[in-house]
C-alpha cells in the first residue's frame, strides 16, 4: 500500500513539475526515479548527509560530556521541527490531491496510518543530518551514543504526532459558509497556532542559551529536563535517560494512536461547521490579476491553517530576541540588524508553502490567461508578506524602544523580498510563459539559502567593514530593483 | 473558428492522439465523441493549451495555443471532465477571483455571475465553501466560470456530467444561444441523443484517430444505421461485442 501511494504521490508532483513535465523524456526519467522508493529516499539522504558530516564535525573534536549533551539537545530539536513541519504542510498537500480518495471506498479501519507511513517515508531523510553526530558520540561513549539515536529517532516520532495533532485540529474540518465570525475565527485559530508554535520557538531560546553558557547554567538544564529537546541532556545517565525515554514514547505513542483514529475519521467524514448567514446576490470585487492571485493564496492559508507552518522559519527567528528585549527593555540596532537579515533568510522556506497551496487546482490554473512572470510576482508576495510584516513589526518595536530603529525599515521590507525573489527564479527558470509547480526538494531549499546567504553577505558587506547601514541600505535597494527587472522579463 | 491539423501526442510508448484533423467553424456545435480512453479529453486540453501535442498544428481563433497559450486563454471558455476548483473558497470568491484574473469589469462581472447563478439555481449556495456542495453544483459553478468572459470559442468536456434535467436543459438553450452568437462549440458527450441533437456536425475519434466525420444525414448515408448509438456502436467495432455481453449475461442470470 505505501509504495503505491508513494509512486502516486511522486507521480502527481512530477505531473505538476514543468521542469520535467513539459520534456517527455525528463518526465519519464523523472518518475522512473520518484517513483522508486529506495532510489527516492537514497537521494534525498544523500542531499541532507553533507550538513550531517559537518555537524557531526564538532561532536569529534569535544570530549566533555556537558557540552555534548548540549550539542545534542541542540541537534535533537531539527528532526522534532522538520517532521513537524512536512507532516502539516505535507499531509495537506497530499489529501488535496485526492490521494486518499480511492482508499474511502475499501474496507479499510484506519487508512491515516497509510498517511502517517507515507509523510515517515517522506521525513525520515533529515535523520541524516543528526544521525552522525549521534554515531560520532557513540564511538566515544557507546551508550550515550545509542540513547542519542534513540532519542533523535524519538523527535522524529515527536515532531509527526504534533503535525498530526494540527492537522487534525486545523485543517479537516469543513466549515459550510463563510459567515461573518469565520474569518475572526480563523483569525483566532492562526493566532493560537502562532503561540503554540511559539512555546517551542521560545524552549529553542532557552536551549541556545544554555548552549552559550552550558557550564555556568548546568543546573538550568537539570531543570528543565522532562521538556523535549531539553530531555536528550540526560544521555550520560543511561538509566534515567531510558525511563524517560520510555514514558515520552508510551505517551506520545497513546497520542499518536488516538490522533491518528481521528485522522481516519475525519478523512472518511470530514466535520461540516454550518453558520447562519446566506446571501442571494453576487457582489463582484474585482482586482488586478496580481492582487487576486495572492489574496487567493491567503484565503487557503487562513482556511488551512497547519500551511502556515511553512512560516514558522522567521517567527523562530523573531521569538528570541522579542522575548530578549522584553526581558531588558531595549531593542537597539544592534540586536535588530541581525535579526532582520535572519527574518529574510527564512523567508525562503515559505516557497514550499506557497506552490504547495495550489494542489490539484494547478490543473484549473492552467486553464486561465495567467503569464508565469504573473503568478511568479504573486508567489513572491505571498512568501514575502509575513516576513515583511514580522520585520515591521520588529522595526516599530525598535521606535517604540526610542533605538532610532526607523533607519531599518528598508531592510524589513527589501531583504524578504530578495530571498523570495532569488528562491523564485531558481525554481521557475523553465522556459515558456506558462503556470507550473516546480518540484521543490529540501536539499534545493538548502541551496537557496546558502545562494540568498552569499546575497545577504554582500549587502551586510558595509556594516561590517565601517558599519555603513545607509551604503547596505543601497546595495540592498539595487539588488531589490534588478531582481523586480528579472521578474518582469520572466517568460520566454 | 477552430483549425486542428494532424495532432498527434504520444505519452511514452503510447500514441494517444494519431494525427487527427477537424475544423469547428464560427457558429457551429461539433460532438467530438469515442468511447473511454479514445483521445477526446486529450485532443481537448491540447485545444485548450494545458497540454502540448507531440507534433501537429491547432489555431483557436488565428491563434496558437502553442506559440501564444496565454491569450487562447483569453478567448476560450473550458469545462473539464471533472471539476477542478479551489475547494477552500466560496462560489463568490471564485467568481471574483476568475474574474479579477480575466480582467472582467465589476459592472460586467456581477451582471453576468448574477444572470447564469440564477440560470443554473445555485443562489442559495454562493457562500459556502466549494468543497461541500454536491459534484452537480461544483459542476455548475465550474461551467459558470467558463461563461464569464464570453468566450469566443468553448471547449465542454462532457459539461452535462452530474447536470439535473432543469439545469441540462438550460445549458442545451445556451449552447444554442452561442451558437446563434456565431461562437464555435467543441462538445463532448456520452449521451448519444443529445449529441444528435444540438450538434451541427460529429467527430468520432476511436483509438486516437478520428474515424469519421460529417452531419447526422452524412453519417447515417455513410455508415448506413439510422441512430448516432448504432453508428458509435458498429464504427467502434462494439456491436457484435455488445451482443455477445448480453447474450453471456442472460444466460449467466
Amino acid at each position: 500500500m505505501l509504495e503505491i501511494l508513494y509512486r502516486e504521490l511522486h507521480y502527481q508532483i512530477a505531473k505538476r513539475n514543468p521542469l520535467v513535465a513539459n520534456d517527455e523524456r525528463q518526465f519519464q526519467k523523472a518518475i522512473k526515479n520518484a517513483m522508486n522508493i529506495k532510489r527516492g529516499i537514497g537521494v534525498q539522504i544523500l542531499g541532507f548527509l553533507p550538513f550531517g558530516l559537518l555537524m557531526a564535525s564538532t561532536f569529534a573534536f569535544t570530549n566533555e560530556k556537558l557540552v555534548l549533551s548540549s550539542l545534542m539537545v541542540s541537534l535533537a530539536l531539527i528532526p522534532f521541527v522538520f517532521a513537524m513541519y512536512v507532516t502539516a504542510v505535507q499531509s495537506s498537500y497530499i489529501l488535496s490531491v485526492g490521494l486518499f480518495e480511492p482508499l474511502k471506498l475499501l474496507p479499510i479501519k484506519m487508512g491515516s496510518r497509510y498517511l502517517s507511513g507515507l509523510l515517515l517515508l517522506e521525513i525520515s531523510p533529515s535523520l541524516a543530518t543528526v544521525l552522525p553526530s549521534a554515531l560520532f558520540l557513540m564511538v566515544k561513549y557507546p551508550l550515550s551514543g545509542l540513547l542519542a539515536v534513540l532519542w533523535l529517532l524519538l523527535g522524529l516520532f515527536l515532531g509527526h504526532t504534533l503535525g498530526l495533532l494540527l492537522v487534525n485540529f486545523f485543517s479537516l474540518r469543513i466549515h459550510q459558509r463563510a459567515g461573518k465570525g469565520h474569518s475572526l475565527k480563523s483569525f483566532a485559530k492562526v493566532v493560537m497556532f502562532l503561540l503554540f508554535i511559539g512555546m517551542f520557538m521560545m524552549m529553542n531560546y532557552l536551549q541556545y542559551y544554555i548552549r552559550e553558557h552550558s557550564e555556568q547554567v548546568a543546573g538550568i538544564v537539570e531543570k528543565y529536563f522532562i521538556a523535549y529537546p531539553f530531555v536528550v541532556s540526560s544521555i550520560f545517565d543511561p538509566l534515567r535517560s531510558m525511563a524517560l525515554f520510555l514514558v515520552y514514547l508510551s505517551i506520545f505513542g497513546l497520542v499518536y494512536h488516538l490522533t491518528l483514529k481521528g485522522v481516519w475519521k475525519k478523512i472518511l467524514e470530514p466535520p461540516v461547521v454550518s453558520e447562519k448567514r446566506s446571501i442571494s446576490k453576487f457582489r463582484a470585487s474585482p482586482r488586478g490579476k496580481i492582487l487576486a492571485l495572492v489574496l487567493k493564496d491567503f484565503k487557503i492559508f487562513v482556511r488551512k491553517p497547519a500551511m502556515l507552518v511553512a512560516f514558522l522559519f522567521p517567527i523562530y527567528v523573531i521569538f528570541p530576541t522579542l522575548v530578549s528585549a522584553l526581558q531588558r527593555g531595549e531593542l537597539g540596532l544592534e540586536d535588530l540588524l541581525p535579526v532582520l537579515f535572519m527574518i529574510g533568510l527564512f523567508s525562503v522556506p515559505g516557497a514550499d508553502a506557497v506552490l504547495k497551496v495550489e494542489g490539484k487546482n494547478l490543473d484549473f490554473l492552467k486553464t486561465l490567461p495567467i503569464k508565469k512572470r504573473d503568478f511568479v510576482i504573486a508567489k513572491v508576495m505571498s512568501m514575502t508578506l509575513i516576513p515583511n510584516f514580522l520585520g515591521l513589526s520588529l522595526v516599530t518595536l525598535g521606535v517604540f524602544y526610542g533605538s532610532g530603529a526607523f533607519v531599518l525599515l528598508p531592510y524589513a521590507i527589501f531583504l524578504p523580498f530578495i530571498a523570495s525573489s532569488i528562491t523564485m527564479l531558481y525554481f521557475f527558470r523553465y522556459r515558456g510563459e506558462e503556470v507550473g509547480i516546480p518540484e521543490l526538494r529540501w536539499p534545493q531549499i538548502i541551496l537557496m539559502f546558502i545562494i540568498v546567504g552569499i546575497v545577504f553577505g554582500i549587502i551586510a558587506l558595509p556594516i561590517f567593514v565601517s558599519f555603513n547601514v545607509i551604503g547596505s541600505e543601497v546595495i540592498a535597494l539595487v539588488t531589490s530593483l534588478t531582481l523586480a527587472f528579472l521578474l518582469g522579463r520572466l517568460s520566454r | 473558428m477552430i483549425v486542428v491539423e494532424n495532432l498527434t501526442k504520444r505519452f511514452g510508448e503510447k500514441t494517444v492522439l494519431n494525427g487527427i484533423s477537424f475544423r469547428v467553424n464560427d457558429g457551429e456545435i461539433y460532438g467530438l465523441l469515442g468511447p473511454n480512453g479514445s483521445g477526446k479529453s486529450t485532443t481537448m486540453k491540447i485545444l485548450v493549451g494545458v497540454l502540448k501535442p507531440t507534433s501537429g498544428s491547432v489555431s483557436i481563433a488565428g491563434i496558437d495555443p502553442l506559440r501564444d497559450p496565454v491569450k487562447v486563454k483569453e478567448v476560450v471558455g473550458f469545462v473539464p471532465e471533472t471539476p477542478v476548483l479551489y475547494e477552500s473558497l466560496t462560489p463568490e470568491e471564485f467568481f471574483n477571483f476568475v474574474g479579477s484574473v480575466r480582467g472582467i469589469a465589476k459592472e460586467k462581472l456581477e451582471e453576468r455571475v448574477n444572470y447564469l447563478v440564477k440560470a443554473f439555481g445555485i443562489e442559495g449556495y454562493l457562500d459556502q465553501f466549494i468543497g461541500t456542495l454536491s459534484f452537480g453544483t461544483q459542476q455548475k459553478i465550474s461551467l459558470i466560470s467558463a461563461l464569464l468572459h464570453d468566450p469566443q470559442v468553448l471547449v465542454l468536456d462532457e459539461a452535462m456530467n452530474g447536470l439535473d434535467p432543469k439545469s441540462a436543459r438550460i445549458l442545451r438553450e445556451l449552447l444554442l444561444e452561442f451558437k446563434e452568437e456565431g461562437k464555435s462549440i467543441v462538445f463532448s458527450t456520452h449521451v448519444l441523443p443529445l449529441a444528435e441533437m444540438i450538434c451541427d456536425r460529429i467527430g468520432l475519434i476511436y483509438k486516437g484517430d478520428l474515424i469519421v466525420e460529417g452531419t447526422m444525414e452524412e453519417l447515417k448515408e455513410k455508415v448506413h444505421e439510422e441512430n448516432l448509438e448504432d453508428i458509435f456502436l458498429k464504427l467502434t467495432e462494439s456491436k457484435g461485442e455488445v451482443e455477445n455481453i448480453l447474450q453471456a449475461l442472460k444466460e449467466a442470470l
